[in-house]
């Protein structure tokens, strides 16, 4: 069993950013309130994770017509990417180029680099061949989960961080650290969902919960993308198609600027059902 | 006179002990089979199979789900017994239509079942190494033996899945398998 504290160094008063006329006197410190930093409010998303399922020797669903999940997910990947540095200029990282990596390896890597999502890409499989569509799943918390969220809420604590703004710090399992943010990423998975449901040719898009292994551990926002399934042919044909592969690089860069609105207030919650399992 | 006095004691004595014999050894003689028959060899004689009727998991239709259906199982004498049974009825490759979320070649090493509800299943290796990939079939693998159990023995609540005697962490990179789960109905659709 092990945690994580995340330990931000605070800046220092900046007496050149003090005001030219008299300063007004020091209001009474309040015993237990925490002093206010000046500077612009930390942006809602600096950083994104994407997350190519599978990787290195691990090929993921071997679809028809040869596609492999590994190489669907890894040519999507670096497509969101492209398109999200282009049109909204974020830092965005792949968790590797090509790599069997295990679960709490990835969910490391957009820990580490602080990352405010984390969107797992994956294509699924079927011994059905004629299952088609897309499904978004967030992390379904167990007992223990629920119990992990209910104590970080308790514990939980802001404080100004440096550059100004304020950040949220509480404790909590570095396994179960998503189960803090169950809320935020329910909120994205429904932006995404309807976003996914836009492009031509996906026949369906459903929402769901369960215990993904890949989300359990990132502390932020997480998602796991099924974005079709390559045991039908179509999908796979899809899948594998530069049209389509720009249509949802597109599509979670939309989802993302709406997020983004949603995190700063400007739009109420986009969630308005709960999972659902929706035949195709 | 006296001699034939002791002639019927005797065969007094002698019937009483075989009416006793009779008595005692009797059931035990009539439920043996009769040895005269010869069976092809591997042959099962299904009439002497004690079975129970339980409620076992399917690739539906849609492939998103798992559908339960009524199956005749062998009969099990006690929990851990019934539950290497179903076990090994869910590994079983089922007659068409039906599509097992189970990879063929599985097969159950060992259950063992706790007094706080856990079961845990180990089974072979080729769960993981004939498994298709995808998380929702990954899904419906796992809780077609987490529902195989816990829809049919009430003293089992929670299951966790072991592959070759040890943990793991997923099948195939997508459900946590780290602890027991339990019965999830939502991936459940009736026939």
């Amino acid at each position: 069993m092990s945690a994580v504290l995340t330990i931000e160094v605070l800046a220092a008063a900046d007496s050149s950013a003090a005001p030219a006329s008299p300063a007004a006197p020091a209001a009474p410190a309040v015993a237990g309130e925490l002093p206010v930093f000046g500077g612009p409010r930390r942006p809602t998303l600096e950083t994104i994770v994407i997350d190519p399922g599978h990787g290195g020797d691990d090929e993921g669903v071997k679809g028809v017509g040869g596609a492999t999940e590994k190489t669907v997910t890894l040519a999507i990947a670096r497509r969101v990417r492209a398109t999200i540095e282009a049109r909204l200029g974020l830092r965005v990282l792949l968790t590797h180029q090509d790599a069997r990596l295990d679960g709490e390896r990835r969910a490391a890597i957009a820990n580490n680099n602080k990352a405010d999502l984390f969107v797992s890409l994956h294509a699924n499989g079927s011994p059905r061949p004629a299952t088609r569509g897309a499904t978004i799943f967030t992390l379904g918390l167990d007992r223990m989960g629920e119990d992990a969220r209910l104590q970080s809420e308790a514990d939980r604590e802001v404080l100004p961080v440096f550059g100004g703004g304020t950040r949220d710090f509480s404790l909590i399992e570095w396994e179960l650290a998503q189960a803090a943010h169950v809320d935020g990423s329910n909120a994205f998975a429904g932006i995404l969902d309807q976003r996914l449901r836009s492009i031509g040719g996906l026949p369906s898009v459903s929402l769901q919960r369960a215990p993904i292994r890949n989300l359990a551990g990132a502390n932020m926002p997480a998602v796991l993308v099924e974005l079709g399934y390559l045991s039908n042919e179509q999908d796979a044909k899809l899948l594998s198609s530069a049209d389509t592969q720009g249509s949802i690089a597109a599509a979670i860069t939309d989802a993302i600027v709406s997020f983004r609105d949603y995190l700063e207030g400007r739009t109420a919650n986009p969630r308005t059902d709960e999972p659902t399992n929706r035949a195709p | 006179m006296k001699r034939y006095f002791s002639l019927y004691a005797v065969l007094g004595v002698a019937l009483g002990l075989g009416l006793l014999a009779l008595i005692v050894l009797g059931p035990r003689l009539l439920r043996t089979p009769p040895a005269a028959t010869p069976e092809a060899p591997g042959a099962v004689a299904a009439a002497d199979v004690r079975k129970i009727r339980a409620r076992l998991f399917y690739v539906s239709d849609d492939g998103v789900t798992l559908t339960g259906v009524e199956q005749e199982v062998v009969y099990g004498e006690g929990a851990a017994e019934q539950a290497k049974r179903l076990v090994e009825a869910q590994l079983a490759a089922p007659a068409p239509p039906l599509v097992s979320a189970v990879p063929q070649g599985t097969t159950l090493r060992a259950i063992f079942l706790t007094n706080t509800g856990d079961a845990y299943v180990d089974v072979s290796s080729e769960l993981r190494a004939n498994h298709p990939g995808g998380t929702t079939n990954e899904i419906l693998t796992v809780y077609s033996l987490v529902n195989a159990l816990t829809a049919n023995l009430p003293s089992v609540t929670n299951v966790q899945i072991l592959i070759d005697g040890k943990e793991v962490d997923t099948l195939g990179g997508h459900l946590d398998l780290r602890r027991p789960l339990a019965q999830d109905t939502r991936w459940v659709t009736q026939p």
